[in-house]
């Protein structure tokens, strides 16, 4: 399971991240010595050994779906690169 | 007493201050000054709150003098920047959230708020706590106070590298696989990470969510239990905190350990140990049955598995995390770009450091199609059997003692620009991360280069009580947590 330059390019497009030309070799090859170390894994044996699935998996899932007080929309847009009261503002296409 | 203000233990601040010895403008004072000192070598804060601080301290002491006092009213606390503060910057050290003002606290935030704590300042982490060294940060490497040449240890680098020079009274950090643990053993101080669960992460910016868990930086253990006590409790905002209210863990200080049994897993034990580190450990070992508990030796078989299976879980999650970041409801955006989709790429390549890009890629490639079952899910088989082992190794033993790091505190540049040795820094920290449990590191010695040493306690879910009780019996019969640097 190597990784190779065509799917690391897929793999930051779907991370929506763009990659510089120089910056390619040095991250393909972080990668491919983090991933070979990784495959250690592939030995253990887990027949029959379920995913774990949270470390709360004791906690209820569901809890009463009660209205409450929340921020105000000045607030929430206070943050926003652009925004025009009372949306965000985001570029089209 | 000899104590300059600023050296003072949360505690003993807490009696000098009830006693109406001094003030909490006195302390905040002297905490300030002892940051100006420090800070320009250090980079422990990114952010002082000097214009607030003192309106606080003021509040406090009004308090203080109505006998109204909380155990933290009017303790100068430093919290890291992970958490959110309402009107105050909180960056997660990154260029994406360089200009971040949280709109709202986070409830462990809220909860010492509400005691009137004195939030004196954020402190320096790695970006999104992405990090075992503290040197991702977008606002430059916090250094050891012990040794500026050295790493204070990641992620909660900025809260551990305060505490141990006296820049706070305590902190706040976060650990999702050692974050807490290992920078408190690499600055010589008390770091407590709990049960996940134990305290609230609303508010808490999220890396990993099944791992991240909030916890403290200290000058001791008393001072732990003291500030956890205030921390811990069920949250409505945080569906996975846990509402098993127990005893305050400040009624497990001075409690009889001898009825307690301490497991030595031969695993946490290999020919690669640092000697120093190794021989510091078959100290605390015999000290510990000197007082009166029980040391046997066990068994964590996966132990060897759990770096490969945190790395992969830990990534997975963050890619999906930090798919938040579109550079249009908060945080930066590329102002020079063809759409939407180009604005997206431009805002998060320009803005995410290195290290982070190197986990959502990781995180996204083990989870995109062909590759999911061989990386996610095996490691998510690999996290069963790894708590399995606990559950098995705690019918033999109360308490698991460890090393917390292998080797005490590297050079900086030492291990940043190979990620994978970095990673397996985090070797004795990572299972108790993926089991859930609570884990302290405390001192236990220096090696030869006058280097803090620290030792790992890990305790059953929910047993904090225990933890706690054999930390504190171990602290009050040793010295190390008491020795000071240079600075």
């Amino acid at each position: 399971m190597k990784i190779t330059r065509k799917e690391i390019l897929h793999t930051a497009d779907l991370a929506c991240l763009q990659l510089r030309e120089d910056e390619i070799p040095g991250i393909l090859s972080d990668l491919k010595t983090v991933l070979a170390y990784f495959n250690k894994l592939q030995a253990l044996d887990t027949q029959n050994i379920p995913p774990f699935r949270h470390p709360r998996d004791d906690a209820p899932l569901m809890r009463k779906d009660e209205p409450g007080i929340s921020l105000s929309q000045k607030d929430v847009l206070k943050n926003a690169p652009a925004a025009e009261n009372p949306f965000f503002k985001a570029p089209t296409g | 007493m000899n104590k300059r203000l600023h050296q003072m233990s949360l505690s003993e601040s807490r009696q000098l201050l009830d006693a109406g010895n001094i003030r909490c403008t006195d302390l905040v004072g002297a905490v300030l000054k002892r940051i100006e000192k420090i800070n320009p070598g250090i980079n422990a804060y990114i952010t002082v709150d000097k214009e607030a601080v003192y309106d606080q301290a003021q509040k406090a002491d009004r308090r203080i003098s109505q006998k109204k006092a909380r155990p933290l009213t009017g303790i100068p606390l430093a919290v890291k920047d992970i958490l959110c503060t309402r009107g105050l910057r909180t960056t997660c050290a990154s260029r994406m959230l360089e200009n971040f003002i949280p709109p709202y606290d986070a409830t462990a935030i809220e909860k010492i708020r509400r005691q009137d704590a004195v939030l004196i300042g954020k402190t320096n982490m790695d970006e999104f706590s992405m990090g075992s060294s503290g040197e991702t940060s977008f606002f430059g490497a916090t250094r050891n106070p012990w040794d500026p040449d050295r790493v204070p240890g990641g992620s909660s680098s900025g809260s551990a590298a305060a505490v141990a020079a006296d820049a706070c009274m305590a902190a706040l950090g976060t650990d999702t696989g050692g974050s807490i643990r290992q920078p408190a053993a690499f600055c010589g101080i008390t770091g407590f990470k709990p049960s996940y669960g134990r305290i609230s992460r609303f508010g808490l910016v999220s890396y990993a969510s099944s791992l991240d868990q909030i916890g403290t930086l200290t000058k001791n253990t008393e001072d732990a239990a003291l500030l956890l006590d205030s921390l811990c409790g069920f949250d409505p905002k945080d569906a996975t905190s846990a509402d098993t209210a127990g005893p305050a863990l400040t009624s497990a200080l001075g409690t009889d350990i001898s009825a307690l049994t301490v497991g030595l897993p031969e695993e946490y034990f290999p020919e690669s140990l640092d000697p120093e580190v190794k021989s510091a450990l078959v100290r605390a070992a015999e000290k510990i049955e000197g007082l009166g508990a029980g040391v046997k030796k066990i068994s964590l078989p996966r132990t060897g598995e759990a770096v490969a299976a945190y790395y992969i879980i830990a990534s997975a999650e963050a890619g999906s995390n930090l798919a938040r970041y579109d550079g249009i409801k908060y945080g930066y955006q590329n102002q020079v770009f063809d759409d939407l989709k180009d604005m997206y790429r431009k805002s998060r390549s320009e803005a995410f450091g290195k290290e982070v890009k190197r986990r959502i890629l990781l995180g996204t490639h083990v989870l995109s199609a062909g590759y999911d079952e061989n990386y996610y899910r095996q490691a998510s088989r690999a996290r069963t059997l790894i708590y399995n082992d606990f559950i098995d190794a705690f019918r033999h033993c109360d308490l698991i003692l460890t090393p917390t790091v292998p080797a005490p505190a590297f050079k900086i540049g030492e291990k940043v620009h190979t990620p994978l040795n970095m990673y397996l820094s985090d070797v004795f920290t990572i299972p108790a991360s993926l089991a859930g449990l609570p884990a302290i590191s405390i001192p236990c010695g220096f090696c030869r280069r006058g280097l803090p040493i620290g030792m790992q306690i890990i305790g059953r879910r929910f047993a904090e009580q225990k933890v706690i009780a054999l930390a504190h019996a171990y602290e009050k019969n040793t010295l190390w947590h008491l020795k000071k640097t240079d600075l």
